[in-house]
């Protein structure tokens, strides 16, 4: 196996190859670290790099395994970790300016529970500012530069996860953690070419991540299978009692052939590659699961309740920065300002949408009944051009129901996996959304999906920092490297 | 709208309808209002006097805001009118009980 072949091998085969003593964990490390130099720039994909305390927690693993001792199925393997969860060893920016110099004493408890389970931090990755919560309307929102997806650097990575989809895409980490409000960990999934997985709301603990919205935010992993996602959420899940909204909730998976509907109208909206590619996709699973029916999405202020929710609580949240007149430093231009209309939504605004939160969710549920999942395509087109705002690029397409909000509302869990290329030479996906606490379910469909098909193990055509140069791509801040 | 909202939903990553209100009120008329994000300056229609008003209060967080940086913030105020669709006299459904989802709850001693 070559270093490009190691470099994009997905968990499970990287715990073989360890396990067989093919690799070791440090050699794994270097490589991933490397990589992470060379092609990080080229991509806006990472904030810092972390090498002493990869190599460090690299040779603890290696040395564990030499003793016998295997904590897991992450053992020894690299990742890293959207730059909006808490480390000591590195500034902690939340994608934005004026938050590049904070620091915590402290790991995230996601990041915690990743290093008992004998995973190996690389890096801190890239992020749109603040996740998106005022209201970027471009690519560029980040002091890092926009995220560019490693299969076309022209187009956007995708966010707010930018980084974490970046890094996985070009295999620069073994796996990756993002966070998603609305969206935040399917989009960049499926710009990427990779497989998310968003946890229903409260499998995974928060402590120690920057709180956008408070009641609906979750953290997740972003991976090049499905079937690492449910090994990454299972070093995740449980209770922290740090976090009252985190929760120990069994990861299981019936004992009988899953059921999914199709949403209805899926690809009313969809570019003919999209749709294209979904269609193929529902032959694929008629030979996996029971592909029974359709599901209407229930009608109702879906975006308007899921945009109001965020707006008073990312007000809330960013109350210090707002007052302070600093979000003038922010780098999108709608971001400037956005906190200001957030932070004049009215109270009884907020307080009708969580209202109409408890309906439209038990709406969700009853149209889910004697479901396991809805399918549909996770984006009507393929991602954005750079320096285009995002309503002008594709202004035929986007009229499909979408899951993102309802399913982001309802706290309910959504595997993205890659089926297929679009214009442009982008990837598109499909997505599963689950009833709560399915995710085993979910990743174990997925993974039957991916053993009938090969697009999660296309890899895209890197460019280096030269070439990328010469092609007139400019990348703009370098990671910089930890000095603890 | 209704569909440029899906639309956004699908894009934004986050927020959903923080984006776009100038674009979506350029396009379509919008059947329901949009929501937060600031539109461009330059739209037709004139921010309300209310929402100029709450604009203009930013100025004691932020001195420096511009007339145009006022007015591009009262236009986002007025197109977050959200409270159109959400509240109980838009035939939306809701009742004077009818709860959200987060509640307030008084733990029980174990």
């Amino acid at each position: 196996m070559n270093a490009d072949d190691l470099a994009f091998a997905d968990v499970v085969e990287l715990q073989r190859l360890l396990g067989a003593k093919h690799v070791s964990s440090l050699e794994l490390t270097n490589l991933y670290l490397d990589r992470l130099e060379r092609y990080g720039p080229v991509y806006n994909g990472v904030v810092t790099i972390l090498p002493e305390r990869a190599r460090r927690e690299a040779r603890r693993a290696d040395r564990e395994r030499a003793r016998g001792i295997v904590r897991g199925p992450l053992h020894g393997i690299p990742y890293g970790v959207k730059d909006l969860l808490a480390t000591p060893d590195a500034p902690t920016t939340w994608g934005a300016q004026p938050y590049r110099r904070q620091r915590f004493d402290f790991d995230a408890t996601a990041v915690r529970k990743l290093t008992d389970a004998g995973a190996v931090l690389l890096a801190k990755l890239a992020m749109v500012e603040l996740a998106g919560g005022f209201g970027y309307d471009e690519a560029d929102a980040s002091f890092t530069g926009p995220g560019r997806t490693p299969w076309n650097p022209q187009y956007w990575s995708g966010g707010s996860s930018s980084g974490s989809g970046i890094a996985v895409a070009a295999g620069l980490v073994g796996f990756a953690i993002g966070s998603e409000t609305s969206g935040s960990i399917l989009f960049p999934s499926t710009a990427c070419g990779i497989t998310g997985l968003r946890p229903t709301y409260g499998r995974v603990s928060r402590h120690g991540a920057m709180a956008l919205c408070w009641s609906l935010d979750k953290l997740g992993p972003l991976a090049r299978s499905a079937r690492d996602t449910h090994l990454i959420l299972a070093a995740l899940a449980g209770s922290d009692p740090h976090d009252p909204t985190a929760v120990d909730a069994p990861l299981s998976v019936p004992r009988r052939k899953l059921r999914v509907a199709v949403l209805r109208h899926a690809t009313k909206g969809a570019m003919p590659e999209v749709a294209a590619n979904f269609r193929a996709t529902l032959r694929a699973l008629g030979e996996l699961c029971d592909l029974a029916g359709e599901v209407a999405l229930p009608k109702g202020p879906w975006e308007e309740l899921v945009g109001t929710i965020v707006n008073a609580e990312g007000a809330a949240a960013f109350r210090d920065l707002i007052e302070s007149g600093r979000s003038r430093e922010l780098r999108n231009a709608q971001d400037k300002l956005g906190g200001y209309v957030a932070y004049a939504t009215p109270a009884v605004d907020y307080i009708d949408a969580q209202r109409q939160r408890t309906k439209l969710n038990a709406a969700l549920a009853a149209a889910m009944e004697g479901y396991d999942a809805v399918v549909s395509p996770t984006l009507d087109t393929v991602t954005f051009p750079i320096g285009v705002p995002f309503d002008k690029a594709y202004p035929k397409y986007g009229s499909s129901p979408s899951l993102i909000s309802p399913g982001n509302a309802a706290g309910l869990p959504a595997l993205a996996l890659p089926n297929g290329f679009g214009p442009h030479g982008l990837p598109t996906s499909f997505a599963l959304l689950g009833s709560a606490w399915s995710e085993a379910a979910l990743a174990t469909l997925g993974a039957r999906y991916q053993r009938a098909t090969d697009f999660h193990r296309k890899r895209p055509p890197l460019r280096t920092a030269a070439a990328s140069a010469s092609a007139t791509i400019p990348s703009s801040t370098p990671p910089t490297r930890s000095v603890t | 709208m209704a569909d440029r909202r899906t639309f956004l939903g699908a894009v934004s990553g986050v927020a959903t309808t923080l984006l776009l209100a100038a674009a979506a009120d350029a396009q379509t008329p919008p059947a329901s209002p949009a929501a937060s994000s600031p539109p461009a300056a330059g739209s037709a229609k004139p921010p309300s006097a209310a929402a100029l008003a709450a604009a203009a209060a930013m100025r004691r967080f932020d001195p420096a805001l511009s007339d145009a940086e006022v007015e591009t913030i009262a236009r986002g105020i007025d197109d977050n009118a959200v409270g159109a669709v959400l509240n109980p006299h838009r035939g939306r459904g809701l009742r004077n009980g009818d709860e959200p989802v987060t509640r307030f709850a008084v733990a029980v001693p174990r």
